[in-house]
Parts: structure tokens; C-alpha cells; sequence
């Protein structure tokens, strides 16, 4: 594991446009080497690779905490409409109201949050039936999509850009994006880690929680929101990535117990690496273009959730 | 549903009724309104040159496309919630659509990239007549791989749906990155078209268009009674001796050709072939013929509606038909899931 964290990263701070041998690195991280390649390195290949660990980072343990405090297999940010309610509060700032870019993790998460609860409340029906969360989540991202595809018809030249947003992608992210995802990834993704004790609980029987003195569904609603914060955060700057909330839990499951303590720090973990080489692999066509970071998260996680449902099936068959 | 029944035979009589209201409206409002007595004049053949021309050349043709177009997916989401046993199938949600999209993008970008001056232009009549074929091959191969993904013979409502949403956002993705990398220059069409959109839509359109509907309505003539057993669980159809399989093959074949045409034509209009269907169980529950039938006359009063509020709403603008259906198409479909037990 370790061994292909080290090769992604140093990976991806080698590939692109402008190549660099590991022999490159070692004379950087050295202050050595040519301005160029030192800018290319600071400027670019380092912030880029950073952020991808990060929103990788936060989607998956996004998923991870709402799958499990929802006990749903299906919730993930992307399913249950968090992803498009952000995106969508985003398109609806910058082409309406044109307001400072700093407002839009905010516009996010207030979004993020909206849709979410509203998935839920609809799919309510004396309990959750993970189907009914998915079907309502499908559902209101749709309504989503359509009002952002409305507003991406009037916005005219802006639609291009705003398109290749909506495909998700961190190409030509700096230090500046860095920091506003870590702003808004960090402290939630950190106290996700610290109050991990509780989330374990709220893993068990709600009667059980209940037995242990803790106010269950208190603590659920504050792992959602923490939930909605990094996956708001995380899009905001990258774009409706998908997948890497849904399928990152999955692999985590087969790894490594949900009980155990390891195991949203884990998720963590593999959603940053998976989507460092996602990255990797959007930077590597020749191509003037990148191909958008969401296009290679759908055709990794896409075929990989399907295996895991057929083995599933299998499985119950 | 706790809904009352309506009889059948008041649906039969107010739906025309509705759409021929319907029609009438689409025709007088616009950019630029005429009054009724100039739609009927245009339509007779004594109105004045402007009013002919707007009515027969720019309005007639696209009101009558948004019947067809919403009597396409109607039928098709109607079919494929009974073949599925399930209330949630719809051509968007089984992939279909998304199937269908990409491959007439594939086409429309294949065909952007052969040299000017070849006859396969990108506007013309050529790849328009093409485009049904492409579609039509990518919603089969959509439909196809989301009933195999889900374990064909053993598959539940649910992994069939959850198969079909996965397998339409990864193939929504995979159109999107077609798209980037197409380059930016002509995204905003297509983006208008996968919003579903009847924007500028004429005669060749509907001719297009129209002999994929006669199939349809053949093949859901064909298929009646067949849907209707199937409705029954497999233990029951398989005693009374229908080939189960073949049925089913052909059921979601008719389905997915009513959709993939519409889509070739109007874009991945969502939502009516799920709405629809839920209603017209409501006005009429148990009875699949007039199901079929009401939802195909629903399905077209839904689109000509959505179609004329997406006109006349935000002047001098546009919205797509799909953005409106998806508006008024999503709170119903929640509603419909808050109602279900």
C-alpha cells in the first residue's frame, strides 16, 4: 500500500506536458535545477497532486461516513443528489449573481446540505430503504442537472467553461484552490477521524447506541453534515467528480472490518490514490485537451461497481 | 395507488380534447402571437403570408413532433415498467437513453471530423436519417448490457435499477469526455440537444421520426397480450405456456426503439416515460390496453405543454423541453414515491 502511494505521487509529479526524470526531482527537492522545471514543479505538479489526495480524500470518506451512518451500501455523495446539489448552487451563483469565488464553498455546502436533506426527507417512509434513497437522490440530482443545464443555455460564451467544470477536473489548480478545498476538507475530515468512536456505534443497532446513553440520531445528523461539508468542499474545486464516494467504501469492506478504527482513515487513504492515478491517467492522452477527471472516475468505479454487484448477486444466487 | 379509477371512456374523450387545445395553443403563441382566428386562417390556407409561414413552416411541425416525441417515450417507459414488474423503469433510468445519446453523438462527432466537402455533411438530411439507426444500435446495446449486467434471468427490480442508473452515468461520462474532447466550439448545440431540446425542429424531422413511430405502434400491437401475461410472476406465464424469454427480448426491443428514435431526434427528454405511466395506472389501474393508450396520449400532451411553457415563459430566451420536463416530471416522480408503500 504504502509502496503505491509513493510511486502515484511520485508519479504524478513526473508526468505531463513537460516530463521529468526521478533524477529531475531529487535535484528540485534540493533547490537545484532550472527556474522553468522549478516553477512547473512549485506552480503546478505539486498543488495539482496535493489536491487530488485531498478530494480523493474527502469524496471517499464522505461515502464512507454516509454509507455508514445511513447503513445504506447506495449512499454516496453522488447518489443521494449532494454532489449535484453543490454543483448546482455553484452554476447558480457564478452565472446569476457573478459573486466572489471565495463564496463558493459555502454556496457548496449550503446547496450540498439542501438537496441531501431533501433526498432523505423524501425517501423517509418509516425507515430508509437504501432503494428509495437512491431512486429520491437520482431523482432530485436530475432536477439539478436540468436547472443547471437551463442556466448553462443562458449563460452563452460562459458555457464551455462551466461544461468542462461540470465534467470534473483539477488541470491548472494551484496553491490558491488548495487551500480553499483544505479550509473546507481539512477540519471535517480530521474531526471525522477524532470522533470515529461514535461513528462506530452509530455502525450498530440504533438500540444499542441507545443503550450506551448516546443521542443516536444527534450524532448521525453530525456525520452527515460533516459528510456534505468535504464532499462540497471537494467539488467546489474539482468539479462533480463521481464514483469515488460509491466504490471507494466497497473496496475498503473487503480490506478491512467497517468496526474497525482504521477504517475511514483507510478509505481516506485509497480515495486519495485512486484519484491521483485517475488524474494521472486524464493527464496522460496527448491530446490538446485533458479528458475531464469525472469521465476516467465513471469508467474506473463504473465497471468496478458492476463486478461488485454481480459477484453480489452470485453470491445470493 | 388509493386513487379512484376514472372511467377509461372520459379519459378517451378529454385527452384529444386536450391535445387538440394544446396544439391550438403551441400554434398561436410565440414570439410572435397570432390570435386564434389567424391560426385557423393559416391553417385553411386564406391567412396572410407571415401567419402561413410561422404556423405551417415553424410552429405545425414542431407542436407536432412534441405529440410524437412524448408519445414515444410514454409507451416506451409504459412497456418497460410492465415487462420489469417495476414502477422506476424508464428509458432514462435503464441506460437506454444515455445508450442511445452517445452513439449519436459518436456519429455526429465521427461525422464533424470527415473532411468539408464529402456528401455526409453535419447538417444534413443524411446524418439526420442516420442518427435513429445510431441510436437505435446504442439503446439496444444499452438495454442489452443493463438486463445481462443485472443477471438476466435472476434479476430483481432493484439491481436492474441500480444496474441501469450506474450504467447510464458511466455512459453519460463517456459522452461528456467525447465532448471535451471534440473541443468547445460546438458543445453548446449539443449541449442544447442533451438537454433535450425541440428547438428549430421541422418536416424532416417528423418524417424522420415517423415511420419509427408505425413500428412502434405495431410492435406494441403485437405485444399486447404477451405484456400483459407478463405482468404475472414467471411461475404463472410459463404454465401458460408463453415463451418467456423471446417475449421479454422483443418487449424490450419495441421499448427500446420507441426511445432511441425519440432521443435521435429530440435528445434524452427524461422523465415522461416515468411520470406517465403512474398516472395513467392511477386513472385507470389494472387495465394495461388502456394504460398503454392513455399513457401514449399523456406522454404527447406532456411534451406539447412542456414544450409551449419553455417557449412563452422566459421570452426571448428558450428553455429545453427536457429541462421543463424534468421540472414538472421530478416533484411528481417523488410524490409518486412517497405515496408507494
Amino acid at each position: 500500500m504504502a509502496a503505491i502511494s509513493i510511486i502515484a505521487v511520485v508519479l504524478s509529479l513526473m508526468m505531463g506536458a513537460q516530463a521529468f526524470t526521478p533524477i529531475d526531482l531529487w535535484r528540485l527537492s534540493q533547490g537545484e535545477g532550472e527556474l522553468l522545471q522549478w516553477i512547473l514543479f512549485w506552480e503546478l505538479r505539486l498543488p495539482r497532486t496535493l489536491l487530488a489526495l485531498l478530494v480523493g480524500a474527502s469524496l471517499a470518506t464522505a461515502g464512507g461516513l454516509m454509507q455508514g451512518v445511513t447503513r445504506n451500501p447506495l449512499a454516496a455523495p453522488d447518489l443521494t443528489g449532494v454532489v449535484a446539489g453543490a454543483a448546482c448552487m455553484v452554476v447558480i451563483l457564478s452565472t446569476l449573481a457573478s459573486v466572489d469565488a471565495a463564496w463558493y464553498p459555502l454556496a457548496g455546502v449550503a446547496g450540498g446540505a439542501f438537496v441531501g436533506v431533501l433526498t432523505f426527507v423524501i425517501a423517509w417512509k418509516n425507515g430508509l430503504m437504501p432503494v428509495r434513497v437512491v431512486l429520491a437522490g437520482v431523482a432530485m440530482s436530475s432536477m439539478c442537472v436540468a436547472v443547471m443545464t437551463g442556466l448553462l443555455v443562458f449563460s452563452g460564451a460562459e458555457a464551455g467553461e462551466l461544461f468542462f467544470w461540470l465534467a470534473g477536473g483539477i488541470s491548472g489548480r494551484g496553491w490558491a484552490q488548495l487551500a480553499q478545498v483544505i479550509i473546507w476538507t481539512g477540519p471535517p475530515l480530521l474531526l471525522a477521524m477524532l470522533l470515529v468512536r461514535w461513528f462506530r456505534v452509530l455502525l450498530l443497532d440504533d438500540a444499542v447506541g441507545r443503550s450506551l446513553g448516546i443521542s443516536v440520531s444527534r450524532w448521525r445528523l453530525m456525520f452527515m453534515l460533516l459528510a456534505v461539508v468535504m464532499t462540497a468542499g471537494a467539488v467546489t474545486v474539482a468539479g462533480p467528480v463521481g464514483f469515488i464516494g460509491l466504490v471507494v467504501p466497497h473496496i475498503t469492506r473487503q480490506l478491512l472490518s467497517e468496526q474497525s478504527v482504521a477504517w475511514l482513515p483507510l478509505n481516506a487513504v485509497l480515495g486519495g490514490l485512486l484519484l491521483l492515478w485517475a488524474d494521472l491517467m486524464a493527464r496522460l492522452p496527448a491530446t490538446a485537451q485533458e479528458v475531464p477527471l469525472g469521465v476516467v472516475t465513471a469508467l474506473l468505479g463504473g465497471p468496478w461497481l458492476l463486478l461488485l454487484m454481480h459477484k453480489n448477486i452470485r453470491r445470493a444466487g | 395507488m388509493n386513487k379512484v379509477g376514472v372511467t377509461p371512456a372520459v379519459c378517451w374523450m378529454l385527452l384529444p380534447l386536450a391535445i387538440v387545445l394544446g396544439l391550438l395553443l403551441s400554434l398561436s403563441f410565440g414570439a410572435s402571437s397570432l390570435s386564434i382566428e389567424q391560426v385557423f386562417g393559416a391553417l385553411i390556407g386564406n391567412g396572410n403570408e407571415h401567419g402561413e409561414r410561422v404556423v405551417w413552416e415553424l410552429r405545425l411541425p414542431r407542436a407536432v413532433l412534441a405529440t410524437v416525441v412524448g408519445l414515444h417515450f410514454a409507451l416506451s417507459g409504459c412497456m418497460l415498467q410492465a415487462l420489469s414488474r417495476n414502477p422506476l423503469a424508464d428509458p432514462g433510468v435503464l441506460g437506454i437513453s444515455a445508450g442511445a445519446s452517445l452513439l449519436a453523438v459518436m456519429l455526429v462527432v465521427g461525422a464533424s471530423m470527415l473532411p468539408i466537402g464529402t456528401s455526409f455533411n453535419l447538417q444534413g438530411d443524411q446524418l439526420l436519417a442516420w442518427l435513429p439507426w445510431g441510436a437505435l444500435a446504442g439503446g439496444i446495446l444499452a438495454a442489452l448490457g443493463v438486463y445481462l449486467l443485472s443477471g438476466s434471468a435472476r434479476l430483481t427490480p432493484l439491481k436492474l435499477i441500480v444496474t441501469g442508473v450506474v450504467c447510464a452515468a458511466v455512459l453519460n461520462a463517456i459522452m461528456t469526455g467525447v465532448l471535451a474532447l471534440w473541443g468547445q466550439a460546438h458543445t453548446e448545440t449539443l449541449v442544447a440537444w442533451l438537454a433535450g431540446s425541440l428547438h428549430g425542429r421541422d418536416w424532416h424531422h417528423l418524417w424522420v421520426i415517423l415511420p419509427w413511430t408505425l413500428v412502434g405502434l405495431i410492435g406494441v400491437v403485437i405485444t399486447l397480450r404477451p405484456l400483459g401475461l407478463l405482468r404475472l410472476n414467471d411461475e404463472q406465464v410459463l404454465s401458460l405456456g408463453l415463451d418467456l424469454g423471446r417475449w421479454r427480448l422483443l418487449v424490450l426491443l419495441v421499448a427500446t426503439l420507441l426511445a432511441a428514435s425519440a432521443v435521435a431526434v429530440a435528445g434524452p427528454i427524461g422523465f415522461v416515460g416515468l411520470v406517465v405511466p403512474h398516472i395513467a395506472r392511477g386513472l385507470v389501474p389494472g387495465n394495461l390496453p388502456h394504460q398503454l393508450g392513455i399513457s401514449a396520449l399523456l406522454g404527447a400532451l406532456l411534451v406539447l405543454v412542456a414544450d409551449l411553457a419553455g417557449r412563452t415563459l422566459v421570452v426571448p430566451f428558450e428553455l429545453p423541453v427536457g429541462v421543463l420536463c424534468a421540472l414538472i416530471g421530478v416533484p411528481a416522480f417523488l410524490y409518486l414515491l412517497k405515496q408507494q408503500p
